[in-house]
């Protein structure tokens, strides 16, 4: 381990020029330690002598050709683990350049950015170094020892590091920096909601690997405040069970979304807005950032007002696929890139709108449907038509439709293009005569065929009709985009 | 001519005179002398087969002498005459050397028979010396031609010059030597290869020969050039020049000798005769394969490449492009300048445009103002960067000059990649065409804007603030001046709200998580890289994928932990006043230069491929950046 620190951030800067040599200054003010010499002989035996990590050499330094002083460096076991920065003309090829490790830098370059691809080539030295002396300080099981208790001691040790857990088939990590909790993570749940499902595990494995961890801050308050709400939610949550909803239970929206009561709370709003796509209780808790026992209270609330009720079983809706699996192949090998047939692959159906509306209507006809997973982003967002994933189909194992909403508006024609790849189908939401344009857009430059759709039922001898619940008519819809990639009209059943 | 050259020493003038009328009489030539030194005077003037001396004289006797004349010639045959019978002077003088031994009184016919038989036996031991010695120099010139008979085996141009020149190198024990072959039209040699420490000076690569060295090529001899540092080796096959070797820096000796001068003439035979039949090769080949005059390929030749290389493409999944090449103003050039001329400046065009080419790619003329260039191996990106090294290569050569005013060559190139374009050759000139005709349309094109620098473009484009007009409805009017920048469904001039950039940059970088194995580059100025980094929210999937995000400007500089994020501080006040997006990828592309008007942005965007093309490399090279293309 010694011998790492004392190999430290050094870097030595061979060339004859002036642009290179003047990188000195900015480094050292980053903390390298850095090295100038004028000529390849010369870095040859400063490279000899000091430990160092990384040398930039132009390629034409006097004396020693960089080629021929990178050949030296690496057969030498002292210094075969240095990387190299070459500086040079376009077109210029050096031997034994290592892709992996090695960089080459064209002249004239941007300060800043070779500081930035030094710091880089560092950052990432760093932690394979800290992979590879992961050694595991603390292991242990959680029966002998409560995650309150362990956390405690690394608190007072102001310990950084993960600690990994697992309970069965669950992972969980918490990440520590200098002994507070920054961040948490169960599944797809992170941030405090994570850490205080984890509080009441209470059997499973754990060990902790030291580091400094790199993942974003979602935790701010100190340690003993969150062990302390932790666990008062959950004595309060064990308290109150029989009160709250359960995980399995179903919920529906007594009133529609427009009809809801002006200024609700932030997290009031979120729920109900989830609530439009997803049904049950355990639906709401993973989708919901907020802790779980603040959703549940919460859902009681809105309960016993009256503004959601409880419903019994949902008719068990007849499994039809939304496309065979014949069509899902077709669809990968048209866009296959080689041989990913069994890798995950999403295409993208474009939906025009004009407004938001149309847009929320659509993804209204979806709720209900168990492959529809919406984007968080799009549930919380305003009323302004904007663009992006609305959400996911996931259509087959490894295929998913992403549902990206585009405006139709003439002036922001320019976007149309650069979201033509892997393009599944476009969809024109509604008929407003603004669609025009860019319906023609897609049926003629782009070569895709343009489906209309109507959510509203108004004109109903234009394209297809799609209706909530209605598993059929969704069908429908994608398997017409489909018989594109088929070759072959849509399957006689499905029409 | 004298039988030999004798030289005898008595100071008797009987034997003296007895001597020159007996040996003159046989036909020898004969000098005589009275005493040792002045027989030593006469040997330093000349050379002699034979000295006879008598043991007894002045000053020197027989024995001093034969001493002194073995110092300065150790192979001089001497022969004693002697008046006394004395065996031990006698085995002294054998001891000393001395040939044969005779008594007084001299018997002629004695002395005759002695005499042949002493010149006899010497001229034996010269004759054998010299077959030695030939002999020896055959060995050595045997080996030379061996090693020089490898040259016949070779049959490319580069790896030849390397082995004549390192042959050279090895035989003359020198350190360096260059190749210069003669080039087309046979006005100048271009320097073809270098080895060990040659030394070619800035202006050497094309030597152009004056008077002087044009008779030394001329000559077809190697020449002690640079006071004998360095030797000129001319290569001339008959009458006709074909290059120029000059080997450099001695090992071990200051200077190059003549016998190394006659080394390397022998090299330069054999170099010379491989040299001629590549170079003849070569031109049958050009003459089947290639067009008359320059280095482009026949389109006969390149339909049948392309077609073979797309069967390969599709037999083994690889990829392959077509750049289309076209001479935009050819017509125009045609009408002001001769033909010569503008054949002239095509040849040395495409020359340009091949010393960016790889080796495997492959140029053809279609057209005398079209060219078409086939990259295997390579896909619509890569082909992008070809283009780009290519515009580079001419950038500065592509001028034509008449006595007034230069005009420059319009060059414009497209490529088309399979198999994503097409499958055939005629699909993909089809969608280059098309490309390329849109390309004439471009905005970059239309408005002129080529020798504009990044900002001056933006703010072309942008215009003033009085030349918006912001109604309540949320729309927007243009300017008059502005709306030409428009183009349908193409360029707009748009109004947002503020968080619609982040929106849209977040968007591209989910297009570039969802297909990460297209290669792209998204670049971004912003005010402040924090708040653009938080917007972007989830980067797992970028650090993957095969497209760089640059964000240019900031506050200060920043270190993230990230490869294909990277922040790079610049400090440009028009980062502060102008937000942009530019994002281009192997098949679209998208810019968007935006200002701030209270919590709106206003400003102009494109999907023009061409545009955002150039204008990316506008902003690499105003701020240095390392090129992604």
């Amino acid at each position: 381990m010694a011998a790492v620190t004392s190999k430290g951030k050094t870097v030595i800067l061979a060339s004859a020029r002036e642009a290179l040599l003047k990188m000195e200054e900015p480094l050292c003010q980053q903390g390298y330690a850095v090295q100038i010499c004028s000529d390849g002989a010369k870095a040859l035996e400063l490279s000899l002598r000091s430990f160092c990590a990384l040398m930039v050499v132009d390629c034409d330094v006097p004396l020693l050709a960089a080629e021929k002083l990178a050949q030296i460096l690496r057969a030498n076991p002292r210094t075969e683990g240095m990387a190299f920065f070459f500086v040079g003309q376009e077109g210029e090829e050096i031997a034994g350049f290592r892709r992996h490790k090695d960089q080459f830098i064209l002249r004239p370059f941007n300060r800043e950015q070779l500081l930035t691809a030094i710091a880089s080539f560092f950052g990432r030295r760093e932690r394979t170094e800290q992979v590879s002396r992961q050694d595991r300080e603390v292991t242990g099981s959680l029966d002998q020892i409560s995650l309150v208790d362990l956390l405690q001691v690394f608190g007072l040790n102001r310990k950084d590091g993960v600690l990994q857990l697992t309970r069965g088939e669950e992972r969980a990590s918490v990440y520590l920096v200098e002994g507070c909790v920054v961040n948490a993570r169960v599944g797809r749940v992170s941030g405090e909601k994570a850490f205080f499902r984890l509080l009441s595990w209470e059997n499973g494995k754990f060990w902790f690997a030291p580091g400094v961890p790199e993942i974003e801050t979602q935790i701010a308050s100190p340690l003993d405040h969150l062990l302390m709400e932790g666990l008062r939610q959950l004595d309060e949550l064990a308290a109150q069970r029989s009160s709250l909803p359960s995980a399995e239970t179903l919920l529906t929206l007594k009133v529609p979304r427009d009809r809801l009561p002006r200024g609700l709370r932030p997290t009031t709003q979120e729920i109900l807005l989830l609530m439009e796509y997803y049904q049950q209780v355990g639906d709401l808790l993973e989708h919901c950032p907020r802790p779980d026992f603040e959703i549940l209270q919460l859902l009681k609330v809105l309960l016993d007002k009256g503004l959601v009720e409880e419903v019994q079983q949902v008719p068990a809706v007849e499994h039809l696929p939304l496309l065979t699996s014949e069509e899902v192949i077709a669809v990968k090998d048209f866009f296959g890139e080689g041989d990913a047939l069994l890798e995950t692959a999403s295409a993208k159906l474009i939906l025009l709108a004009c407004d938001q509306g149309a847009v929320r209507a659509f993804a209204q006809t979806l709720q209900g449907v168990p492959e529809f997973e919406p984007e968080s982003d799009f549930l919380l967002s305003g009323d302004t038509l904007g663009l992006g994933d609305i959400g996911r189909l996931l259509v087959g194992e490894t295929l998913s439709l992403r549902l990206f909403c585009l405006p139709a508006a003439t002036a922001t024609s320019p976007l149309w293009t650069p979201f033509r790849r892997r393009l599944f189908g476009v969809a024109a939401l509604g008929d407003d005569p603004g669609l025009q344009e860019a319906i023609a857009f897609f049926e003629g430059t782009a070569h895709v065929p343009v489906v209309r759709i109507d959510c509203n039922g108004t004109s109903p001898n234009h394209g297809h009709l799609l209706r909530r619940n209605d598993r059929k008519a969704l069908r429908r819809f994608l398997a017409d985009l489909a018989s594109r990639f088929t070759g072959e009209p849509p399957p006689a059943e499905v029409i | 001519m004298a039988k030999g050259r004798i030289l005898a020493i008595d100071n008797e003038e009987f034997f003296r005179s007895l001597y020159r009328d007996l040996l003159r009489g046989e036909g020898y030539y004969v000098r005589t002398a009275t005493s040792g030194s002045e027989a030593l005077e006469c040997l330093r003037g000349e050379e002699f087969d034979l000295v006879v001396t008598d043991m007894h004289l002045p000053g020197l006797d027989g024995l001093a002498v034969t001493e002194a004349v073995r110092r300065v010639n150790p192979d001089q045959e001497i022969m004693i005459v002697t008046g006394q019978q004395d065996v031990s002077l006698a085995v002294e003088a054998m001891k000393q050397g001395v040939s044969e031994y005779l008594l007084k009184p001299i018997n002629p016919d004695e002395l005759l028979l002695v005499i042949n038989k002493v010149l006899f036996r010497q001229s034996l031991g010269r004759e054998h010396r010299r077959l030695l010695d030939e002999n020896l120099e055959f060995v050595a010139t045997l080996a030379y031609y061996r090693r020089c008979l490898i040259f016949l085996q070779i049959h490319d141009l580069d790896r030849l010059g390397d082995v004549v020149l390192d042959n050279l190198m090895d035989l003359l024990r020198a350190e360096g030597a260059a190749l210069w072959v003669i080039g087309f039209g046979g006005h100048n040699y271009r320097l073809r290869c270098r080895r060990g420490l040659a030394q070619v000076a800035a202006g050497e690569e094309s030597l152009q020969p004056d008077s002087g060295e044009r008779q030394m090529i001329l000559n077809g001899k190697g020449v002690l050039t640079a006071g004998g540092r360095t030797i000129f080796l001319p290569l001339l096959a008959g009458l006709e020049p074909l290059g120029v070797i000059r080997i450099e820096a001695p090992v071990g000796r200051e200077h190059f000798n003549r016998r190394d001068l006659k080394v390397a003439d022998l090299v330069a035979e054999f170099a010379t005769s491989a040299l001629y039949n590549l170079l003849l090769y070569r031109k049958l080949e050009q003459d089947s394969l290639r067009v008359p005059r320059g280095e482009a390929y026949t389109m006969a030749f390149f339909r049948d490449h392309v077609v073979k290389e797309l069967h390969k493409g599709r037999r083994y999944g690889r990829r392959l492009s077509l750049v289309l090449l076209v001479i935009e103003n050819y017509a125009e050039l045609g009408n002001r300048f001769l033909d010569r001329d503008l054949e002239a400046a095509m040849v040395s065009l495409v020359e340009t445009v091949n010393t960016a080419l790889r080796d495997a790619d492959i140029l053809a003329m279609s057209g005398p103002d079209e060219y078409l260039i086939m990259l295997p191996e390579t896909d619509y990106w890569g082909s992008l960067v070809t283009q780009k090294r290519i515009r580079k290569a001419l950038r500065g050569k592509s001028t034509l000059c008449d006595l007034k005013k230069s005009h420059s060559i319009e060059v414009l190139m497209r490529s088309a990649a399979f198999p994503a374009d097409g499958g055939t050759l005629e699909e993909l000139l089809h969608v280059a065409e098309r490309r390329l005709d849109r390309l004439r349309g471009s905005l970059f094109q239309r408005s002129r804007l080529g020798a504009m620098s990044f900002w001056g473009i933006v703010d072309r484009l942008l215009g003033t603030p009085a030349q918006y007009h912001l109604e309540a409805d949320g729309s927007l009017g243009v300017a008059e001046l502005l709306t030409g920048h428009e183009e349908d469904l193409r360029s707009r001039y748009i109004r947002m709200p503020e968080e619609r950039l982040d929106e849209v940059m977040r968007t591209f970088c989910r297009e570039v998580a969802e297909s990460p194995r297209i290669r792209g580059v998204i670049y971004r100025g912003c005010v402040d890289f924090d708040v653009v980094r938080k917007c972007l929210r989830k980067t797992e999937g970028l650090e993957s994928s095969a497209t760089s995000i640059y964000l240019l400007g900031g506050r200060r500089r920043v270190t993230w932990d990230s490869q294909r994020i990277v922040p790079i501080y610049i400090e440009d006040e028009n980062f502060r006043k102008t937000v942009f997006l530019l994002y281009l990828n192997e098949d679209f592309a998208y810019g968007l230069f935006a200002r701030k008007r209270g919590s709106e942005l206003v400003g102009f965007h494109t999907s023009d491929f061409y545009f955002i093309e150039n204008l990316i490399s506008r902003l690499q090279e105003q701020y240095q950046l390392q090129a992604q293309i």
